[in-house]
């Protein structure tokens, strides 16, 4: 029994020790994003809007969509996307193995008539069945393929696109018309060297508890995946993110192997200084819509669990060293104190390990994420006030305790369900030919 | 270390983490109570702002329209300079002549192009960018361009692209010719910003810059000049005279060569160009045929008919449309070869010629 205990003492410390280096790294990492966040605001500016509204040297860009489905929402989405303030915009929705029923509902809506055109092969993708223009003075091309799924659509996209700058946006964002001319700015700054650029901005808290979580969760990925990642050159698309990628980029790294995530972590690793930077737009050009009920919290850390889990692999093998810290933040720390805390009950309930000891835990886990919680939001205000009233600032931060305690502990068993619970890449990749 | 001594040392190690969290904890609700008393102050400036915008609003269009009365205007001047200076340059982009002047007269007697010029100089960016954006609007009425001229050469070398931009949009206004030059230069700078935001400034210049700077940087022998030059002549849309194409045409850089047919479309060519754009509708890029095919409609170059009808048999639609489209601007001899082709047995060729020929006749 001694042996035992001192065992499953030991344990319990090393996870101890090991939260304790992630809130550690997590504090680093806000701090590092709220000074790249005020570099980034104080860079910002929307001048000479008009002028890039206006002027032929601003190289087109092609949006690249790959429909779902034919549902209203789908071809809602294609609407507002015709909407985009930009001088030169070109709209590439890609049907992706839809059944003809699904194809006449398109060609209905948008009143499409199919055109002959040699499509370049420069990424793999399945066949192109047919292209299709509008008889409406929109800008707009549909490219009917063989099924493949996303990925396969969106390399079908890139190939048609005929512009040198591909827009993409994330399926859950919120964007606003002009948010094209707002990310293409850093590119023009510095074409040679940026192969990207990625927006997004935290979305408005909505009333209710869940709401306040999801908020700080939300200012969380900013600081960190968004402005920390950026200060690092290591950024990665989050949900709700608007693009826009070089199709050289795009076509340097093979394309798209799965999703947005996947094609940023390829560019992250065929880069080595030569494809060139990802820079990062901070203003709120889009975001996703904040969380309202726990359905939506426990939907939006799964949506995002599962995307990383893809790119990065089960293991964190897929990324290289470079995204190891993302791999241990998002893949391992929620098991890992997930198992301190059953160790740690279990241990000072048998008496094997001293309650001071369990306490650590406690104090690692919640106290620590107690503290993260309330530096987002601090230092979020700080590098730029987001027009709160100061009660409801407050109120926000305060939110922190209840989101550590109780919350805190449900999500890691939905990070951990949505990491390891991913469908492997080649089922995703089987797609729609699946569903059909 | 014994294991009895175990539990001391986890109950002294609690006791520094919850002291460490704590530390903590206290230093962010420090930091809170600043994030809370800045909210407040700036809601509490957004709400005066908004109370006073509609009166400044009013009283500026007022003004603009021939009024005397500004004595709305200078007394919100007193205690609201950034809600004035905001007020103003909302106009900047609606008026323009005498009402322009008398705007910027009036940001000079309230004091605002000396405040602006200080600004200018201050160590903050922010601050920076906003002044010489203001001046550069103001530096359209002489006296302030006077006032804001040293600043405005100043910061053409300032670190901070958007205080260059501006600065380079202040000096533009003074039309003297070695700056014009000088700020062509600029725009030929790898940076596409400068560029866009140059090139619309430039715009007025065209033919004066024709003449020597631009002709200079096409016979540099440099692909990137020539690719900037020719960039900036296809977005100004001038028919400037610029004769010597060929050597663009035919360029080795295929972006150089898509600039040039661009170009060609409404610059005056001389025979060689001319020359060049016809072979060109052989080209093996279909996309430099397209643009060969837009440019000789555009010259109206009518040797060009047998192989415009050439293009409209054997190109698809989109092209053969292009074709149609310039042989409908060659009446009569297009128009007759469109009326042949209009009954060709090849579909897409008697859709195109037939669509051409209606619209070429609806709009003669």
């Amino acid at each position: 029994m001694p042996d035992l205990s001192v065992v499953l003492t030991l344990v319990v410390v090393a996870l101890v020790i090991a939260q304790a280096v992630l809130a550690g790294a997590g504090l680093k990492a806000l701090l590092a994003g709220y000074f790249e966040l005020r570099r980034s605001l104080r860079s910002t500016s929307y001048d000479f809007g008009s002028v890039l509204l206006k002027s032929p040297i601003v190289p087109g860009v092609s949006m690249v969509y790959a429909a779902p489905d034919a549902s209203p929402k789908s071809r809602a989405r294609v609407r507002r996307l015709l909407d985009l303030h930009f001088g030169r915009p070109e709209i590439v929705v890609v049907l992706d193995g839809e059944t003809e029923e699904e194809l006449g509902r398109w060609v209905q809506e948008f009143h499409l008539y199919r055109q002959e055109r040699v499509v370049p092969e420069d990424l793999r993708a399945e066949a192109i069945r047919g292209c299709y223009l509008s008889s409406d003075p929109i800008r707009l091309l549909v490219v009917d393929k063989e099924p493949g799924g996303a990925a396969d659509a969106h390399n079908a996209g890139v190939n048609a696109a005929q512009y040198p700058v591909i827009g993409l946006v994330d399926g859950e964002a919120e964007f606003i018309p002009e948010f094209l001319l707002r990310l293409i700015r850093p590119m023009l700054g510095d074409w040679d060297r940026t192969a990207a650029v990625c927006g997004v901005a935290p979305a408005v808290a909505a009333p209710g508890l869940a709401g306040s979580i999801g908020a700080i969760e939300s200012l969380r990925m900013w600081l960190v995946r968004c402005a920390a990642f950026s200060a690092w050159n290591k950024l990665l698309p989050v949900p709700g993110a608007c693009m826009l990628v070089k199709r050289k980029a795009i076509c340097s790294v093979g394309g798209f192997r799965d999703g947005t995530t996947g094609l940023f972590l390829d560019l992250h690793a065929g880069a080595d200084g030569k494809s060139g930077r990802i820079a990062f737009v901070a203003s709120p050009v889009s975001f996703r819509p904040a969380a309202t009920t726990w359905a939506d919290l426990h939907r939006q850390a799964r949506s995002d669990q599962r995307q990383l889990a893809v790119a990065l692999g089960k293991l964190g093998g897929g990324a290289g060293r470079e995204f190891f810290g993302l791999f241990c933040f998002r893949g391992l720390r929620p098991v890992l104190e997930t198992a301190a805390y059953i160790l740690a009950v279990a241990g000072w309930i048998t008496g094997l390990v001293d309650p001071a000891v369990a306490a650590l835990v406690l104090v690692s886990s919640v106290g620590a994420g107690i503290v993260i919680s309330m530096a987002a939001v601090v230092l979020r205000e700080l590098a730029e006030p987001s027009g709160m009233a100061p009660g409801s600032v407050a109120a926000l931060c305060l939110m922190a305790i209840p989101e550590n305690l109780g919350y805190r502990q449900v999500r890691n068993l939905w990070l951990m369900a949505g990491y390891f619970g991913a469908p492997a890449a080649k089922k995703r990749k089987q797609g729609r030919a699946v569903g059909k | 270390m014994t294991l009895p001594a175990a539990p001391m040392v986890a109950q002294y190690l609690l006791y520094a983490a919850v002291a460490l969290v704590g530390v903590h904890l206290l230093f962010l609700l420090l930091l809170l109570g600043v994030a809370m008393l800045r909210a407040r102050a700036l809601r509490a400036r957004r709400a005066v702002s908004a109370e006073i915008r509609p009166a400044l609003h009013a009283a500026l269009v007022e003004f603009l329209a021939g009024g005397k009365d500004d004595s709305i205007i200078r007394d919100y001047s007193r205690g609201h300079r950034d809600d004035i200076a905001e007020s103003i340059l909302l106009f900047q982009g609606t008026v323009g002549g005498s009402a322009r002047d008398r705007l910027c007269a009036l940001t000079q007697h309230l004091g605002l192009v000396q405040e602006w010029c200080e600004e200018g100089r201050s160590r903050d960016v922010i601050r920076r960018r906003a002044a010489l954006a203001n001046l550069a609007f103001a530096c359209s009425y002489e006296p302030c361009r006077r006032l804001a001229a040293d600043l405005m050469l100043e910061t053409l070398q300032d670190e901070d692209e958007e205080v260059r931009l501006s600065a380079c949009r202040g000096v533009l206004l003074s039309e003297a010719p070695d700056q014009i030059k000088r700020l062509f230069e600029l725009a030929l700078q790898p940076n596409l910003l400068t560029r866009i935001v140059l090139t619309e400034d430039l715009r007025r210049h065209a033919l004066s810059l024709a003449a020597g700077p631009v002709k200079a940087a096409l016979r540099s022998g440099e692909a990137k000049r020539a690719r900037a030059t020719l960039d900036i002549l296809v977005a100004w849309e001038r028919a400037i005279p610029l004769e010597e194409l060929r050597e663009f045409l035919e360029h080795r850089d295929r972006d150089i060569r898509v600039l040039a047919f661009r170009l060609a479309s409404f610059v005056t060519v001389n025979f060689e160009s001319r020359l060049a754009l016809l072979r060109s509708l052989n080209d093996t890029d279909a996309a430099i045929r397209g643009l060969a095919i837009v440019a000789v409609g555009r010259q109206k170059m009518t040797q060009a008919i047998p192989e415009l009808a050439r293009c409209l048999r054997l190109e698809g639609l989109q092209q053969a449309r292009q074709a149609a489209a310039a042989l409908g601007d060659m009446p009569p001899e297009g128009w007759r070869a469109l009326e042949e082709l209009s009954t060709n047995p090849n579909p897409v060729t008697a859709l195109a010629a037939g669509e051409a020929l209606a619209r070429a006749k609806r709009e003669a």
